[in-house]
């Protein structure tokens, strides 16, 4: 195959059956792959009304034109489905060897249907695709999942749910080789809703490159920029992303507490400086990565993957933690039980907050690292306060007429960086398609490590620009599917000429900018649908109203409102952030079904699977 | 009057495109991209001795600055913005790279900086270089893929996010071009070094 | 004077990674640091200028926002000098 194979696996749990489709290849040239693909095949199979949790819920696994091609990082896949933690559409991206395998097979993209009588287990290899009972796995833990079923790293990768995605919290993730992780979201309650523990493949096809000279050429250029750079060929490989908990510190951005202050006395503590003296062993790649940024370290309970600067934060600095042992800890007992770090860690914090206003009867306080294994667990089964923190911060917090202390943005909760100290960030937060997430454009680069160039992170204005081409550029990399950080080295230029070369199809920088663009909107579009309005384009409230108050961001509020307005403007969406017909068709997205699109008039949104239809504006 | 800051920067990099050579006194422009508008330097300016009030702002889709002829090559710096991503856009005359462009089509850099930086520059040819509707077009459609190109025997126009990434493939294209030019003076036996060199000319 | 604090791997290139410094500008306090140490120098100046990627915060604050190696300190500043760095 040469960047497509042009098939979909179409499988159907309830009835214990599958098929092999063609893949429309319009829709594959609009939309790339990855996220692109699966956002536009979810519109078309999951409308609004349909619980995420339900039979009529869809898993759809894609690759991308470039994965398994050999290029740098070409070795990751995502997961589309409406997430049952924010009923927004939801997409979530993993590395490791997983996603090559399954472009091996010979698919594109796998969608799982429907609801399985039993616990299922599927496995794809060159003999076709098989359905296993998997009774005697259902309560295993990931890792031991993993082993069992015989994870070999080049040859047999398993992808599973843990405990926390069989028992449906609303944040459990989808791990796959067994650390790497689908982790925001929930699609392993979504998985687990399914009765589905896993799916194994073995491949033996191969993604090649129609022109074999460009491809030759444009994977030396890219490997050179990689060693090139210090970013990707020293500072990543030698500290990983923990790196950031010091950097973030220092300007007074590390939201601390559950976002009661933004510096953490801890934080040297638990850096990436200090597990570098203390716990770190070693690092580990994925496949056809020349960056290897992911940590192992190792404590006196053992050894393992990570920890991540996200993670390290949400169970750190979050928490009022500062022992990086429990941390690391922490992480890997997250992970085998197969949840979101962030999520789980800021659920904590909240139920931490909200103990210690005498809001909650629970032993949480900020700084019980002691506490946190027996917090995960409960939450992964449900057991005592555990129940309620397994529906997410938001209904948790919601529960006790506490909404105000979940740190969440249409019910997904925020990750490391306090957005008072990076309005933009701000800005991002409120509007990313998914909730409040970094990875979605993370401005990281431009307001703080001057990456290409420093801008001031405590004005807001002006800021519209950079996030919605930050967005749009991220969402180019997620449909691709290139890992970020390949990103730091290498440009879209190359990424259209490396497109070109696998894939035999022309495409410039700037067509790959519109497809994020296109990308983007479909995702606005989808969560429109859903009932999502302007209202939900928001902050908590504590960073809208609550000032810093200490700190080299001390004063500072989030000043959202301006920052918004520029932001629909620039993104061509009228003053209530609905995407304008003029900007849909000059997208592509007219014509797209169920959707009517007039010149001068508002696109509304036709009836979908015989539900009302729904669109936004406050029109419900 | 345009914002303090981005004045400067203007202001700055004018000076530094005419310094080194790479304009005549009144030739060449730059604009950068506000939302869904574009300032730009005003016709009769100099771009190495701009002033505030030197700048116009009009709409990307259309003139509606209330000066007709605002700016020469107005309606190239409107369609790039209209059809690319780009922040920013320069217009400049560098000579070196305008010779080239009168005896080939396109400029591929033979020094290690510049194939690093540019890979290539293309060059496109249009029967009324300056300010016309069918060159506009030409000249944005390239843009799309390539971060800067030569209009035969006119000039340069480059692309970024930012002014100073735009001045900076400038600067770099007339190193390149002087590279070129001077390697040819030489008279001497080219020592190709560089590894998948004849690639280059496929970027 | 300000208290300096070294990041990343430049903490290894330095005997006292936290410290106090004299100096009344940045640049005076990188010249003092970078005095009797070879590495820390090459590290952290590429000729005569400040090299590229070294992040330089001066009470949380880049200094690229103020004068760069000119801004001037004032007593109890705290310095904060990260080499090149990335994350998520």
């Amino acid at each position: 195959m040469h960047g497509w194979s042009g098939k979909i696996l179409d499988i159907d749990l309830t009835r214990g059956t599958f098929e092999t489709r063609a893949l429309d290849m319009d829709m594959a040239h609009q939309f790339l792959g990855g996220r692109g693909l699966g956002a536009r095949l979810l519109w078309d199979l999951v409308g609004p009304g349909v619980d995420a949790l339900s039979p009529e819920n869809v898993l759809i696994f894609c690759t991308g034109p470039l994965t398994a091609s050999g290029m740098q990082t070409s070795n990751r896949f995502s997961v589309t489905t409406k997430s049952p933690l924010t009923g927004t559409v939801l997409d979530a991206n993993s590395g490791g060897w997983w996603g090559m395998q399954f472009k091996r097979t010979g698919y594109d993209v796998m969608i799982v249907r429907g609801r399985a009588a039993q616990p299922t287990y599927l496995e794809i290899t060159p003999n076709g695709l098989q359905f296993h009972d998997a009774s005697a796995l259902w309560g295993k833990t990931v890792f031991a999942t993993t082993d069992a079923l015989g994870q070999d790293n080049n040859r047999r990768n398993v992808l599973c749910i843990g405990p926390a995605g069989e028992n449906r919290v609303r944040f459990a993730s989808i791990m796959n080789d067994r650390a790497r992780a689908l982790a925001r979201g929930g699609p392993g309650a979504v998985m687990g809703s399914k009765n589905l523990k896993a799916i194994v493949v073995e491949g033996n096809e191969k993604n090649t490159a129609v022109d074999m000279d460009l491809y030759k050429f444009m994977l030396y250029e890219t490997g050179k920029l990689v060693k090139a750079s210090p970013l990707t060929n020293q500072a990543l490989p030698e500290f990983g992303t923990i790196v950031m908990m010091n950097v973030i510190n220092d300007i007074g951005a590390l939201p601390t507490r559950n976002f009661q202050a933004s510096q953490f006395e801890g934080a040297d503590a638990i850096s990436g400086e200090t597990l570098r003296e203390t716990l770190l062993v070693g690092n580990q790649a994925c496949w056809a990565c020349p960056i290897s940024c992911t940590r192992v370290s190792r404590t006196d309970k053992g050894e393992g993957e990570g920890p991540e600067y996200e993670t390290a934060w949400a169970f750190g600095a979050e928490c009022g933690i500062d022992q990086l042992d429990a941390i690391v800890e922490a992480n890997w007992l997250c992970n085998d039980l197969g949840m979101d770090t962030i999520s789980a860690g800021v659920t904590i914090g909240c139920a931490m907050e909200l103990a210690e206003r005498g809001i909650l009867d629970s032993d949480l306080r900020f700084g019980r690292a002691d506490l946190l294994p027996r917090a995960l667990r409960h939450i992964a089964y449900r057991l005592d306060l555990g129940a309620e923190m397994a529906e997410g911060s938001f209904r948790f917090a919601a529960s006790h007429n506490a909404k105000e202390y979940s740190m969440t943005v249409k019910g997904l909760e925020l990750p490391a960086y306090d957005p008072r100290g990076m309005q933009g960030q701000g800005l991002l937060f409120a509007t990313s398609n998914r909730g409040a997430c970094h990875m979605r454009g993370n401005m990281l680069g431009p307001e703080v490590l001057a990456l290409p160039r420093l801008i001031d992170r405590l004005t807001a204005q002006g800021k519209a620009g950079i996030v919605a081409i930050h967005q749009n550029s991220a969402a180019v990399l997620d449909s691709l599917v290139l890992c970020k950080f390949v990103n730091l080295a290498v440009t879209e230029e190359y990424f259209a000429r490396m497109l070109t070369a696998v894939c035999g199809t022309r495409y410039t920088a700037d067509d790959l900018m519109r497809a994020g663009e296109r990308v983007w909107n479909l995702e606005r579009l989808y969560n429109l649908r859903e009932g999502f309005t302007e209202v939900e384009d928001t902050l908590p409230r504590r960073l809208l109203q609550e000032p810093v108050r200490a700190g080299p961001s001390e004063g500072y509020v989030v000043k959202l409102k301006p920052m918004l307005e520029e932001y629909y403007e620039f993104r061509g969406w009228d003053k209530h952030g609905v995407p304008t017909a003029a900007r849909l068709k000059m997208l592509g997205l007219d014509t797209l079904p169920n959707l009517q699109c007039r010149e001068e008039k508002k696109p509304t949104i036709a009836r979908h699977n015989g539900q009302a239809p729904v669109l936004a504006g406050g029109v419900r | 009057m345009i914002d303090q800051r981005l004045y400067e920067q203007f202001r700055d990099i004018g000076r530094d495109i005419l310094l080194t050579g790479l304009t005549s006194s009144h030739g060449g422009n730059m604009s950068v991209r506000v939302g869904n508008h574009c300032i730009i330097k005003r016709r009769g300016a100099q771009l190495g001795r701009l002033k505030p009030e030197d700048f116009i702002t009009t709409s990307i889709y259309e003139n509606d600055s209330g000066v007709t002829r605002a700016s020469t090559e107005l309606i190239v710096h409107r369609m790039i913005y209209q059809k690319t991503s780009a922040l920013a856009v320069i217009h400049s005359h560098p000579r070196t790279a305008i010779a080239l462009s009168l005896t080939r089509d396109e400029i591929i850099p033979i020094d290690v900086e510049g194939s690093y930086l540019l890979h290539k520059i293309p060059v496109v040819a249009a029967e009324f270089a300056s300010g016309s509707p069918q060159m506009a077009e030409l000249v944005a459609e390239t843009l799309r893929e390539y971060k800067i190109i030569m209009l035969r025997g006119h000039g340069c126009f480059s692309v970024g996010q930012t002014l100073e990434e735009a001045f900076h493939w400038i600067s770099c294209l007339e190193e390149v071009s002087d590279i070129i030019l001077e390697t040819h003076l030489l008279g001497e036996q080219h020592l190709e070094f560089r590894k998948h060199s004849e690639a280059y000319a496929r970027w | 004077m300000a208290r300096v604090k070294l990041y990343g791997n430049l903490r290894r290139l330095s005997a006292t990674p936290h410290c106090v410094v004299q100096g009344a500008t940045v640049r005076e306090i990188l010249d003092a640091l970078a005095r009797d140490n070879a590495r820390l120098r090459a590290a952290l100046f590429h000729d005569d200028a400040l090299a590229e990627h070294i992040r330089i915060t001066r009470n949380g604050r880049d200094i690229r926002h103020a004068q760069n190696l000119e801004t001037p300190l004032s007593e109890n500043d705290e310095l904060a000098i990260f080499p090149p760095v990335a994350g998520g």
